[in-house]
């Protein structure tokens, strides 16, 4: 490297390379980044501190609204942390479901994500492709759950709507569906030269880095990091599958490099693997109830008498997703506490960052697939005149905005 | 793969009083195949904390799974840290082990622990902007959530103390 | 290789994935082509879609449920005379802005007084419209206002 001045390059907040806000600021010497800093918080809703003032069932479809890419990943969590508080025991039948659901949301989301990393390497066949395909596993979750994202599925102590009759139709189709065009998927996102060219020794996150650094899901996965919250901890239906394990990149015959390549393997090896859980789920679905107590009432006042800690982990698409609740005796959790995956992997940018080219920032970026509104989840709103307003107080603000707005009562 | 009575005795032997009470609790899932998960509850003395996850660490790599929970009390923060030992080890072995201990209102302060866990960082400064306990030996100091032109002594998660009185 | 090629010419001989929408904005020799058939009919919505939001008033027989199970606050109550019992009782009016439709009010009530339809189209331009507050009319109509 010569001796030159570096120069500072910000990209970020709002910028068309990245779907959501966040800000780089990169040390750049010619085509080369030697340093990257990332500023975040640019999407708070503060989520944590609203869930304090509402009641247990309440919270989930308010956690669903972390992201609606992993709409069952968060609630997932959540009710499995409430259910090791307060001890509940959750039907057979509904641990299927709630697999098969979760299951279904993988694919979609690695559909999803494929597409948009086609899209940054300018690769825009394969982008259209993945999209197109990806309607199908979004039509068969609107049959089940009755909408396209934000599917409402989960409860604590089961599931809210059965997979029967024509819905488990529906799913078997899909799943054929998917197992028939693997091969066409995989053959292009795998073997496509101008793909392997963009994406090869680009971006590097070694195995230690991974390691220290915490990453999950497929980011240290295709560093050859076997962590996988299905494999590693008994949640759902998963302990009952006997050749579920952790994918990296050893699964095709190669050694994990940890670049945007692996990350792409791993991604597509997880959309067969995800095909085949939900065969092996509806193949082999118990009977039987699919919810502890269907009344949301009685639920809320039974986790009234609970005083525990609990903890929620579940592998979303982007890795794993863990929630940490305490509960007091109250209508109410005292503390809800939520980590998505991209909270994890946010510190791995900085060496992927390493020694990339400027053309390579948009595809690394979204190589762990990032989603930062899920990682944003905890602070407050800025009001007019660049001032930090409470959260009472900002809710005082609206309350009056909407009493004004109702015309005619 | 050590059993969470023989972490917490190699830790009892390795910290002596720093540990203050530890519980093991169990957990089951799986339909056919019902896997038994044990978590352990680690109560520690603030000095004994680095010590410890340092010891710790060097039994197996230790994940950190969610940022730091807090409970507040009239005299105490307590902050816990949900950590995660032999993850990546398949079959369903991973063991939560989690870790927590009390700081007095009067003195808000800790001790980072970057230098064993660099991928702690953003979870402790997120600690830091949020509850207001002050990291010590925290690599990198700014606010990482909260916006920079925030009024001082706001603290977003804390239940009582709040730089904007809420009228 | 020849998977992305074929992909390719899919791509541009094949039916295109998508319709314009909405198609009313579109020009007439647009729409007119694309009656012509080459257009993906609409998706029928699956059973127990999760759409726009009913509310039987004369069911309801304002026991509060749902207030308490809703999420989004997108439900409030105001009093009203029930003639036929002769005693003071509450009905509810829905913020369609607000609701999630996450159906936890549906599966809550006791008489069944609430429904979602399969109906998806229902954006507006007024937030608090007379469109998008169920309810609204019997409100108007039956609201015992203070100090009556
Ligand atoms: S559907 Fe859900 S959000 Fe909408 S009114 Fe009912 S409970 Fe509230
Ligand atoms: S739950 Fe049903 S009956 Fe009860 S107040 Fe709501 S709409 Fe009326």
């Amino acid at each position: 490297m010569s001796n030159k001045e570096t120069y500072k390059l910000q990209i970020g907040p709002t910028h068309p390379a990245f779907k959501e806000p966040v800000r780089f600021e990169f040390e750049v010497d010619g085509e080369h980044v030697l340093h990257a800093d990332i500023d975040m918080g640019y999407t708070h809703r503060g989520i944590e501190h609203v869930s304090k003032e509402r009641n247990f069932i309440q919270i989930i479809y308010l956690l669903e609204r972390i992201c609606g890419i992993c709409s069952t990943s968060h609630p997932m969590a959540y009710c499995l942390a409430v259910e090791n508080a307060a001890e509940i025991e959750v039907p057979a039948r509904a641990k299927y479901i709630r697999t098969i659901v979760g299951e279904l949301e993988r694919l979609h989301s690695h559909l999803l994500w494929a597409g948009v990393a086609a899209h940054e390497v300018g690769f825009d066949t394969l982008f259209y492709t993945t999209w197109d395909i990806r309607e199908k596993v979004m039509d068969c979750l609107e049959v089940i759950s009755g909408n396209r994202v934000n599917y409402a599925m989960l409860t604590i102590g089961g599931v809210r709507r059965d997979i029967i009759g024509e819905v488990a139709e529906a799913v078997n189709k899909t799943v054929e569906y998917y197992s028939d065009l693997y091969s066409q998927l995989e053959d292009i996102m795998l073997n496509d030269m101008s793909l392997r060219l963009r994406t090869e020794n680009v971006g590097i996150l070694t195995y230690d880095e991974a390691l220290k650094l915490c990453a999950v899901g497929p980011t240290a996965r295709a560093s050859g990091l076997a962590k996988d919250v299905r494999a590693d901890y008994a949640v759902n239906a998963y302990p009952d599958i006997p050749w579920l394990k952790a994918i990296t990149p050893n699964d095709v015959g190669k050694k994990p490099v940890g670049d945007i390549y692996d990350r792409i393997v791993v991604r597509v090896l997880e959309i067969k693997q995800s095909v085949d859980i939900i065969r092996f789920c509806m193949e082999n679905m118990p009977g039987g109830e699919i919810v502890a107590e269907p009344k949301a009432v009685k639920v809320i006042n039974q986790l009234k008498k609970v005083k525990a800690h609990g903890i929620g982990r579940y592998e979303g698409p982007r890795g794993e997703v863990s929630h940490y609740d305490i509960l007091d005796n109250n209508e109410c959790p005292v503390g809800v506490k939520v980590k998505a995956p991209t909270y994890s992997n946010i510190i791995s940018w900085v060496p992927m960052f390493r020694g990339a080219e400027i053309a390579d920032i948009p595809i690394i970026m979204s190589s762990i697939d990032p989603c930062i509104a899920c990682s944003d989840r905890a602070s407050f709103v800025e009001g007019e005149g660049k001032k930090t307003v409470s959260f009472g107080e900002l809710r005082k603000l609206s309350m009056e905005k909407m009493n004004k707005i109702r015309r005619g009562l | 793969m050590l059993h969470p009575e023989e972490i917490v005795n190699k830790l009892k032997e390795y910290i002596g009083d720093g540990l203050l009470e530890w519980e093991v609790r169990t957990r089951f899932d799986g339909v056919t195949n019902i896997r038994e998960q044990k978590h352990l509850y680690i109560k520690l003395n603030r000095g004994a904390f680095h010590r410890s996850v340092a010891f710790l660490y060097k039994i197996s790599p230790l994940h950190i799974s969610c940022p730091m929970a807090s409970i507040e009390s009239e005299e105490a923060i307590e902050l816990i840290y949900p950590f995660m030992i032999y993850s990546g080890h398949g079959d369903q072995t991973e063991q939560p082990l989690i870790v927590s201990y009390d700081i007095p209102k009067s003195d808000l302060r800790t001790v980072s622990v970057t230098d064993i866990i660099p991928g702690i960082i953003i979870m402790e400064r997120e600690t830091q902007e949020m509850l207001g306990i002050e990291v010590e030996n925290l690599p990198d100091e700014r606010r990482i959530f909260t916006p920079d032109n925030m009024e001082e002594g706001f603290l977003p998660l804390r239940d009582k103390v709040s730089g904007i009185s809420e009228e | 290789m020849l998977s992305t090629v074929s992909r390719i010419m899919q791509q541009f001989f094949g039916r295109r994935s998508t319709n314009v929408f909405p198609v009313k904005y579109a020009p007439e020799s647009v729409i007119d082509a694309l009656a012509g058939g080459d257009i993906h009919p609409p998706i029928s919505m699956p059973e127990g879609y999760r759409g726009k939001l009913s509310y039987d008033f004369d069911k309801c027989i304002g026991c509060g449920m749902c207030l308490k199970v809703c999420p989004a606050k997108a439900l409030e109550d105001y009093p009203i005379m029930d003639t036929e019992k002769n005693r003071p009782s509450k009905r509810i009016v829905f913020y369609r802005g607000k609701c999630t439709y996450c159906e936890e009010c549906v599966k809550v009530c006791p008489v069944g007084a609430i429904k979602l339809n399969p109906d998806f189209m229902m954006a507006n331009y007024e937030k608090y419209g007379d469109d998008q507050i169920e309810g609204i009319e019997k409100r108007r109509e039956f609201e015992v206002k203070e100090g009556q």
